[in-house]
């Protein structure tokens, strides 16, 4: 949903929405339980009532949290807005994305909601069943690394850019299908010869090559 | 298994309850990180939330370890000579009836004295006027020789004292006794 949108009467939720409220209020349910279990029952710990409380504070609830805050965790870390939280280094790709009047692959496919959520997510996940496990792998060592400042300008991808990023939306529609030029080199497409980015650049603004800003931009 | 299981159950009342404490600790703790992450769910705040998994788990287990070790029913324990079976002011959960072995029961109680109010063997039964007066210990038994005992737990002891009355008339006759011999005034010692 466009966060600035006039044509739109109301919000709609998201299930990560959902799961994110959910969240929360088992998280307080959890802390209330406890709570009650040290005020009425902390000298009786031992006996059935307590375990039975403590049952539900320890194991039932926290586990349902889990369930629901690793969704909300993995479903939000997918949206622009999370990988923006690194201000530093994301910034200029973020602003870049929000951008009417750029050009970049990015911004058009940002400012036309062609992808309308998770749009760097969408464009450097490989797909496949190992892709999303690699990007959060990956993403937690992201996050070290931006937290301890042991980040480096420029950022680069850990592979040239695959064409599977991007033919994993474009192949199979009309315009791009007959795309002359699509169609001369669709062998080298294919096998990754020749790159998407050989022809359609930039993806994003010019990278800052030296740090901004204070605290953890170091 | 077998052993770690008897080596639990050997802790004491307030190890147990500690142990449960850590385990309400650190539920709270994961709580309160996972209510701070979905509030504002940042890198930072994914970082902890994903490492605050540990704690979920280590919570469970300390539950886990603590219902290991005051489930109800009846096991058989043994104690070495000179071990504390339960220390006086303890809050109790177990009755222990002796299969082999001797213990004392020692009270600490102002005034000269022998501590030592009485010594128990095969047969005899101690740990059941916490249960039934639902005091805290009035004494500490500690084993004098090899001890094998039964270990009853509440619920278990509690099921028998209610259905059947001929044993609850043989227990209340015992801790009738065992009452009016603490409260008598300590012997002077030789």
């Amino acid at each position: 949903m466009p966060p600035s949108s006039i044509f739109v009467a109301q919000e709609i939720k998201t299930y990560e929405e959902w799961a994110r409220e959910v969240t929360i209020v088992l998280s307080i349910l959890v802390l209330v339980v406890l709570i009650a279990i040290l005020i009425f029952q902390r000298r009786r710990l031992l006996e059935p009532t307590a375990k039975w409380l403590c049952l539900l504070g320890i194991v039932v609830l926290p586990i349902f949290i889990w369930i629901t805050g690793t969704f909300t965790v993995f479903r939000m870390g997918e949206r622009a807005e999370f990988c923006g939280s690194c201000h530093p280094v994301m910034d200029p790709y973020i602003n870049d994305l929000r951008d009417p009047k750029s050009q970049t692959l990015a911004a058009i496919h940002g400012t036309n909601r062609f992808i309308p959520e998770g749009q760097c997510y969408a464009c450097h996940v490989t797909y496949g069943i190992y892709g999303t496990a690699h990007a959060k792998r990956n993403g937690l060592s992201h996050a070290w690394k931006y937290y301890t400042g042991t980040w480096k300008l420029p950022i680069k991808l850990y592979d040239p850019y695959a064409n599977i990023n991007c033919t994993h939306c474009h192949a199979g529609a009309k315009r791009f299908e007959q795309e002359e030029s699509h169609v001369a080199l669709a062998d080298e497409l294919k096998s990754g010869q020749t790159s998407c980015m050989s022809c359609h650049t930039p993806a994003h603004p010019p990278q800052p090559t030296k740090r901004v800003g204070a605290g953890r931009t170091g | 298994m077998r052993w770690i299981i008897t080596a639990f159950e050997s802790w004491s009342e307030e190890t147990k309850r500690t142990i449960l404490l850590v385990a309400i600790a650190l539920a709270a703790v994961y709580a309160l990180v996972t209510i701070v992450s979905m509030v504002k769910l940042t890198a930072l705040t994914m970082l902890l939330f994903v490492n605050a998994q540990l704690l979920l788990v280590l919570s469970i287990l300390c539950y886990i370890v603590v219902i290991i070790m005051t489930r109800e029913g009846v096991t058989r324990q043994h104690f070495e000579p000179g071990a504390v079976i339960f220390r006086q002011g303890e809050t109790g959960n177990q009755v222990y009836v002796i299969v082999s072995g001797e213990v004392e029961v020692v009270q600490d109680r102002p005034g000269p004295g022998d501590p030592v109010i009485a010594r128990l063997g095969p047969g005899q039964f101690f740990g059941e006027m916490a249960l039934i007066r639902a005091a805290p210990r009035v004494a500490t038994v500690r084993s004098l020789t090899d001890l094998d005992v039964l270990v009853m737990q509440r619920g278990a002891f509690l099921s028998l004292f209610t259905y059947l009355p001929a044993l609850r008339e043989s227990f209340q006759r015992v801790v009738k006794e065992r009452v009016a011999g603490i409260r008598a005034p300590a012997k002077p010692k030789g």
